[in-house]
């Protein structure tokens, strides 16, 4: 019993001097070189301490805004800070309860579309009523003698003068069996002038031809299915088959360099008892200045020069609008289409992934053969401005808040969730739901194989995943970059997806139209923005730099947001 | 034994309020249990004598960090183990002995919880994730005690009224990066109980004593490192430990 004494005692020093017994500091694993990650479970003011060791590492702290706007009622007064360096406090994204006066013609657009249908006075009632439908017979257009004077989607007035100069089809499509036709207008004083006849038809030829899964209608209604239909709503126009394009200077600022490229406006899908300005036709419109920029191909236009490819880019981006608008609303019977970032962000997704097929860089920014994450330095696609600003909300609902800088967002996460949760069947179970708010986005994201699905989670998961998207062995649900490109197949087609590394890019100030030297997103440090933060949205602080041994923080967490350890 | 009664009541009640209302044990009903032990503790019984004891062991720790580490590890590919974080105590207690084997003691001290989650595959680095809090417990106990040659054994029961004194420390550990917090948890949360029992062999050294055990208990407490539950979680602890204790009666007493 003597010898047990001593012997009970040296066990217990043992376990109470061995550091590494108390800590459980594991030997390695599989990548014991990767990134450090982890979650921290609480809010309030806590110490967190790091300590790397002899090797210099980087220290981040990501912290991500609930979406869930009630959250923030009681976190106002908290203040989200660290070692006294006050961060972006979360605050509510503003809701006006009426749509804002001062709002572009493309905001007011993107509004009308977002509850166009309900606003019409459809519901169940007229729909219930309206059977057997309102198909009709196409009319013949001719190129070159048919006119129309298009209502200007701001000025309520037809003062789109324009010409019809290609009619396609009809094309049986193999989304519905039923012919397609497209019919292209140009504006009047665009024609001859800046708008040509070849300008035209390339156009044509991208949009809709003859064969199967050769053009951006059939790639994109593959995944979507079709853009209009037979509809027993006796205030939408009947379907003929018909899909319109107009070319003309939106908006009339004569800019070849930038501006709205685009729009779907749904109030065209209307009869004029419902709404007087509308243009009675499955149309979008496509700016003629950018479209006719040959700056980049020393003054002669050619299809292949950076804006046609833009215009082409955007074709698929206003094409996903009308299909999401009649899918969402109509067909997966919502009454509405969904929130402006979601079908914002579904817009680029479709880009994103139409982007090869296209011969486009698409909002990726990188050239379509490739499909690695490209070059270093890239200034090109959507990235370059969320790299700038990247601490900005993903959902924001308000089509009058919705800005050229949340489009940037909007496709960084977009691409992620592709890029994770099942590609272009991602896309479509995000179109054709009946959910029109983050839950489309939730479904979908379950759907696709994520397990903690939930919007907030998302957001979280995607930082990490903009922080780690430099490495190619991140693992499944943080994946941005594979070193080559990620396939997913929808009704026989497949769809690629390109690797995205956020570090290549360099950020771009939309402000004084300057880019960073800096290539990555952006951290905040002591010098960074102090402005809040809002719902649903992910601010990177930058701890400590190349930075060796143990260092403490104070950090300071209101409720709602939770703080996410990256050390690499 | 009409105070023992009194004991079997407030059990029945602990027992009642846990199957019934299917919610943590009620407070008051613990508080007035655990001080009912110890007044029963303290009372002059008999011989009495002081000890001190230190005991380490393994801990286990069920509640919301645990959920919360378990689905950020999986959400990262990571298999999960459920593991045992090294925990200890350090106690001084009176003893109130009378002829025949019933003693009766109450301690305090520091008690020392803990839990652990191991990450591991992946492609992510490997990962230990520890919790730990630092309690301050009163402890009354009731224990047998029989007489084996020079030396005796026995058995303990025990309840636990304590107070996370320390912060809530986590502990994320990967093979080159450390990563710890200190976390506060709301006054309102900081009481636990607990219950426990211990074997014990114990034997003479002049007018000490000195005890060796083997000791488990198991706790319930609503202090977590999770931010917007209330849930409570489980703690348990087992582990071996020595207790040094001073009758300055044993001498006359001897053990039998």
């Amino acid at each position: 019993m003597k010898r047990l004494i001593p012997l009970t005692l040296a066990v217990i020093t043992a376990f109470l001097s061995s550091c590494s017994f108390f800590l459980g500091t594991p030997s390695g694993g599989a990548n014991a070189d990767g990134p450090a990650v982890t979650r921290v479970p609480y809010s309030g003011n806590f110490t967190y301490d790091v300590d790397t060791g002899s090797t210099a590492r980087d220290v981040f702290f990501v912290f991500s805004a609930s979406a869930d706007k009630t959250s923030y009622e009681q976190a106002t007064v908290a203040s989200l800070s660290v070692d006294g360096l006050r961060l972006p406090v979360p605050t509510a994204p503003k809701m006006p309860k009426e749509f804002g006066a001062n709002a572009t013609a493309a905001q007011k657009i993107a509004d009308f579309n977002r509850t166009a249908l309900s606003k019409s006075g459809a519901g169940l009632g007229i729909r219930a009523l309206a059977f057997p439908g309102n198909v009709t017979s196409p009319r013949a257009y001719i190129a070159g003698s048919d006119t129309n004077d298009f209502y200007h989607p701001d000025t309520y007035i037809p003062n789109y003068d324009a010409t019809c100069r290609k009619v396609v089809g009809p094309i049986t499509v193999a989304s519905d069996s039923t012919p397609r036709t497209l019919i292209i207008w140009v504006s009047n004083v665009e024609w001859g002038t800046r708008i040509t006849q070849p300008m035209v038809d390339a156009l044509a030829d991208r949009f809709l031809k003859t064969g199967d899964d050769n053009d951006i209608y059939d790639w994109l209604t593959k995944i979507l299915g079709p853009e209009w239909g037979t509809t027993s709503y006796t205030n939408l126009i009947p379907h003929t088959g018909d899909v319109h394009i107009l070319l003309t200077d939106i908006e009339g600022d004569a800019s070849p360099n930038g501006g709205v490229v685009g729009f779907f406006y749904a109030v065209n899908n209307f009869t004029p008892g419902t709404y007087s300005d509308t243009n009675q036709k499955i149309m979008f419109v496509i700016d003629s200045y950018m479209y006719a920029n040959d700056t980049s191909n020393a003054g002669s236009w050619s299809a292949d020069g950076f804006w046609p490819k833009e215009i082409f880019s955007t074709l698929a981006h206003e094409f996903q609008h009308m299909i999401h608008f009649y899918q969402k609303a109509v067909v997966a019977g919502a009454g509405d289409s969904a929130d402006v970032w979601i079908d914002e962000m579904c817009a680029q997704m479709a880009e994103d992934l139409l982007a090869d097929k296209m011969g486009v860089p698409g909002p990726r920014g990188v050239d379509y053969t490739i499909g690695s994450s490209g070059p270093a330095n890239n200034t090109e696609g959507r990235i370059p401005i969320y790299n700038q600003y990247s601490y900005l909300p993903l959902a924001v609902t308000d089509s009058g808040s919705f800005g050229l800088l949340d489009y940037s967002t909007a496709y960084a996460f977009g691409a992620w969730v592709a890029r994770n949760y099942g590609g272009a069947a991602f896309l479509k179970n995000v179109v054709c739901s009946a959910y029109m708010d983050k839950e489309a986005v939730e479904k979908a994201a379950a759907a696709g194989g994520a397990t903690l699905a939930d919007l907030d989670s998302l957001i979280q998961r995607w930082a990490v995943s903009v922080m780690g998207s430099d490495r190619a062995d991140m693992p499944v649900g943080y994946v941005y970059n594979t070193g080559d490109w990620k396939t997913s197949t929808v009704n026989g087609s497949t769809y690629k997806l390109g690797s995205i590394d956020f570090h290549k890019y360099l950020p771009y100030d939309a402000y004084s139209g300057t880019y960073g030297q800096t290539p990555g997103p952006m951290y905040l440090t002591s010098s960074g923005p102090t402005s809040n933060l809002s719902a649903s949205s992910n601010v990177y602080y930058a701890a400590a730099r190349s930075f060796a041994g143990k260092k403490s923080f104070e950090v300071s967490l209101p409720v709602g947001v939770t703080m996410t350890v990256v050390v690499r | 034994m009409n105070e023992v009664s009194v004991e079997a009541l407030y059990c029945d009640d602990i027992i009642k309020n846990i199957k019934i209302e299917g919610r943590p044990m009620k407070r008051v009903g613990l508080v007035r249990f655990v001080f009912a032990m110890t007044l029963l503790a303290a009372a002059p019984l008999g011989a009495v004598e002081f000890g001190v004891s230190l005991s380490g062991g393994v801990g286990f720790w069920n509640g919301e960090w645990n959920k919360s580490v378990q689905t950020f590890s999986e959400d990262f590919s990571q298999s999960v183990t459920p593991s045992l974080c090294p925990v200890g105590s350090l106690f001084l207690d009176a003893t109130f002995r009378q002829k025949g084997p019933l003693l009766l003691s109450v301690a305090l001290g520091a008690g020392f919880w803990g839990g652990r989650v191991i990450s591991s595959g992946g492609t992510a680095p490997d990962r230990v994730s520890s919790v730990a809090g630092i309690g301050l417990d009163l402890v009354p106990t009731v224990g047998l005690r029989f007489p084996a040659g020079k030396a005796e054994f026995g058995a303990d029961l025990r309840v636990g009224l304590g107070l996370l004194v320390s912060p809530l420390w986590t502990i994320d550990a990967w093979p080159t990066v450390t990563g710890s917090a200190a976390y506060q948890p709301q006054l309102v949360d900081l009481g636990y109980f607990y219950a426990g029992s211990s074997l014990v062999y114990g034997f003479p050294l002049g007018d000490y004593a000195l005890n060796v055990f083997i000791s488990g208990d198991v706790g319930i407490a609503s202090f977590d490192a999770s931010s917007g539950t209330k849930d409570p979680i489980m703690l348990m602890r087992a582990g071996i430990g020595a207790r040094l204790s001073y009758d300055s009666s044993r001498k006359k007493r001897a053990y039998r």
